[in-house]
């Protein structure tokens, strides 16, 4: 075989083996995407039935459905907790103690603070969980009356610090706040202490240096650092996109060049009125969420 | 031409180019900066941004705003409830007649009744947005001076005459209960407790008990349910005007009555000699029958924590529960404890222990009974035998003492009122109130907890509190 010929059957092999390749992920995509979707919806549905029979006070129905929900393989965290709290919540009323214990352990393993959010309510319940939540985690002191909320930027820019500004009301005086952060690929979650600003606090996240989507939740605790709410959770963070900035040639000698003095002129108008205007448009009252968000007194 | 050339020249002049920049660049700064401090110098808004919060289990929030003398402000919020929290913002913007201060009072209802308020002033600043958090609740705790409860006559009202009923109600949103009294005429006055005054007379056609208040029509104008002798009226309030609907078909006869039951839409439970049974207010049909045995008394009350309300009834066969599922409601007596078969004559919820959940007190020939619910709907009466009293014909659930644990005070046919805690078991409390024709309890003063209020046989009004 001349040397022509080997190269030429080496290109075709290596096309070959690359259209291999290609269709090989292909298709194992296909299989998966599919599975994982069967899994989710599954195991979802399971526990909507779960739900509903919780609901209708078929709390026996609700521990089957339950149960089977729990048994799905690769669901999310997020499903597996609120599996625990409702299958902890059905034992306890049909008062197996034993195995709501067990059943509210594994929910406090995947988040010790997590928030009850059974719709009853029922006191004998959160009695129940607040002496094991005790037991997890001592520092818990969740206080239903503390209200937190987060108010967060759209989205953030590659190279910018970003500021979460952390409101809290009601209930125990909240004496320091965390704002607990992590990107796509980390594992861990970074804290950053909040700095108390008048009624609120103030955290400013580390600038990143490529695009991302953070996740984040807020942690308000009391004097004895024990923790009293959170907005967001680690099962159900909030989020931030950071975007790509759009990069700007650099100049050289602008000022020997005739429009960059035009430029200045006009950036110096435009900044001004763009500060009159901020600075107007600053004293416009942000509307509420409820419509019609403002209402204009007589 | 010449004077082209000649500007030409100037131009190429080093320092007149240099002066034309100057001149230039600060005509551009001036006319920017200037623009600035025109818009700067414009008013900027004067705001309260209202932050609700703690509104479920209910299905409906009202939010109803007033400057103290008249609402600027009233919506229902419902559909945006539904499988979502409650909770969320809105924003009142000074105008030029309400730029002090703005009054938002929001309730928390089902099925029409309310289970839940909040009230509170927002200031408006200088400039700016304040905040005014709501936290809605069905009690707020309240620190006391004195345990003491002490009687302040508020005014005579002369107008209704003997055998005059008591009830309260916000009837006209500014935050405060009003004390409504049904004249055996028909005559309605409402009573601002707070500033002593009666403020408004409607006559209604008849006289009978009021029953309850809430708001029936979704106007978040809370109406009274009228338990007359023709049957059971709602009166509409809407504003100073009271417009009386007819009684609702087949309930002549009922003796008492309970909002917040629903199926299908809110309904007032009735209850009389011929039974108990879920009528639909401004209906004329879709009455649901739910027993035939005699009754005296009905309580509307979410007893299993599932956001459906139960609805129990006592008679002289003792008391009736009705749990409601979706399928509808199924009778389920043996929730109660084996003590209130001898409940006869009286029901009424209340929190007695504290735990969110509802409780329920209620009234035989000669005594008193408490039941606690777990929690789950199954109530237990942990007191024994119960509390003797003879002769009870109102009673009352209300916190006096400010611990979210309510009291309850019971109205004997002598005209004496007693007050009992309620913790696990019933205890009298040492105060008593002779010559009480009848008595309602209300937020009078707009700070979140309640008071009583006791007319007494001479058509004096009087308030009770700590």
């Amino acid at each position: 075989m001349s040397c022509a010929a080997r190269a030429k059957f080496g290109l075709i092999a290596a096309s070959c083996a690359l259209v291999v390749v290609v269709c090989a992920s292909s298709t194992v995509h296909a299989q998966r995407q599919p599975r994982a979707r069967v899994v989710a919806e599954e195991a979802s549905d399971q526990l909507s039935e779960g739900r509903r029979r919780y609901g209708d006070l078929d709390f026996a129905g609700a521990v089957e459905a339950l149960r089977r929900a729990l048994a799905v393989s690769g669901t999310s965290e997020a499903l597996r907790l609120e599996a625990y709290e409702y299958l902890g919540a059905s034992y306890l009323v049909l008062e197996q103690r034993s195995d709501a214990r067990a059943a509210f352990l594994e929910m406090l393993a995947i988040d010790p603070y997590h928030a009850l959010r059974e719709p009853t309510g029922s006191p004998k319940i959160a009695t129940f969980v607040a002496r094991l939540r005790a037991e997890v985690a001592p520092d818990a002191a969740l206080d239903p009356d503390v209200r937190i909320a987060c108010e967060l930027p759209r989205a953030g820019r590659v190279g910018s610090a970003l500021r979460v500004i952390v409101r809290t009301a009601g209930g125990a005086a909240v004496a320091s706040v965390r704002v607990r952060v992590r990107g796509q690929t980390d594992e861990t979650w970074e804290t950053i202490e909040a700095e108390p600003d008048g009624a609120r606090f103030v955290a400013t996240i580390p600038a990143r240096a490529a695009s991302d989507l953070l996740e984040l939740y807020a942690e308000a605790r009391d004097e004895r650092g024990r923790l009293l709410a959170r907005a967001g959770a680690p099962s159900a963070p909030l989020s931030i996109e950071i975007r790509a900035t759009v990069g700007a040639p650099r100049a050289t000698a602008l000022y020997e060049r005739w429009w960059f003095w035009t430029a200045v002129g006009v950036v110096v108008v435009g900044a001004s009125i763009g500060v009159g205007l901020a600075a107007t448009s600053g004293e416009r009252a942000p509307p509420g969420t409820l419509a019609p968000g403002r209402v204009e007194l007589p | 031409m010449w004077y082209r050339r000649r500007v030409h020249r100037l131009a190429s002049t080093p320092a007149l180019s240099a002066l034309a920049g100057h001149v230039l660049a600060t005509s551009v700064l001036g006319c920017g900066f200037a623009a600035s401090a025109a818009l700067v110098g414009c008013a900027g808004e004067r705001a309260v941004m209202v932050e609700i919060s703690g509104t479920a289990g209910a299905d409906r929030l009202c939010l109803i705003a007033s400057d103290g003398a008249r609402v600027v402000f009233s919506r229902a919020y419902g559909d945006e409830l539904v499988g979502a929290p409650a909770d969320g913002t809105l924003t009142f913007v000074a105008g030029s007649d309400v730029d002090s201060a703005v009054i938002v009072t929001a309730l928390a209802l089902r099925a029409g009744a309310v289970i839940g308020s909040a009230t509170g002033t927002g200031s408006f600043g200088e400039r700016g947005t304040t905040t005014l958090p709501l936290v809605v609740s069905r009690c707020r705790r309240r620190t006391l001076s004195s345990a003491a409860l002490v009687a302040r006559a508020v005014v005579a009202i002369e107008a209704v005459g003997p055998g005059a009923r008591l009830a309260a109600g916000d009837v006209d949103g500014d935050g405060r209960d009003e004390a409504l009294i049904l004249g055996v005429g028909g005559t309605l006055v409402t009573v601002d407790v707070e500033r002593a005054r009666a403020v408004a007379n409607a006559a209604t056609g008849a006289g009978g008990r009021i029953a309850g208040v809430g708001d029936l029509d979704g106007d978040c104008s809370l109406d009274p349910v009228v338990v007359a002798a023709d049957g059971v009226r709602v009166l509409h309030t809407a504003g100073d005007a009271v417009i009386v609907d007819p009684a609702v078909n087949g309930t002549a006869g009922t003796v008492d009555a309970a909002l917040g039951a629903a199926s299908g839409g809110p309904r007032i439970a009735v209850c009389g000699p011929a039974g108990v049974s879920l009528v639909v207010p401004r209906g004329a049909t879709g009455a649901i029958t739910l027993g035939t045995d005699p009754a005296q008394s009905v309580v509307v009350a979410d007893l299993t924590g599932d956001r459906r309300a139960e609805v129990i009834a006592a008679g002289p066969g003792g008391v009736f529960v009705w749990i409601a599922l979706d399928a509808g409601f199924v009778r389920a007596d043996d929730a109660l404890p084996p003590s209130f078969a001898t409940v006869t004559t009286l029901l009424v919820v209340l929190d007695a222990d504290g735990d969110g959940t509802p409780d329920l007190a209620g009234a035989g020939v000669d005594a008193l009974h408490l039941a606690l619910n777990r929690g789950d709907g199954l109530l237990e009466d942990r007191s024994g035998a119960g509390v003797t009293f003879a002769g009870a014909v109102v009673m009352v659930a209300l916190d006096l003492d400010g611990d979210c644990r309510d009291e309850l005070a019971v109205l004997g046919s002598d005209g004496v009122l007693a007050l009992y805690t309620a913790n696990g078991a019933l205890v009298a409390r040492a105060e008593t109130f002779a010559g009480v024709a009848d008595v309602a309890a209300g937020d009078f003063d707009g700070d979140g907890a309640r008071e009583l209020v006791v007319l007494e046989s001479d058509g004096q009004l009087s308030v009770v509190r700590p």
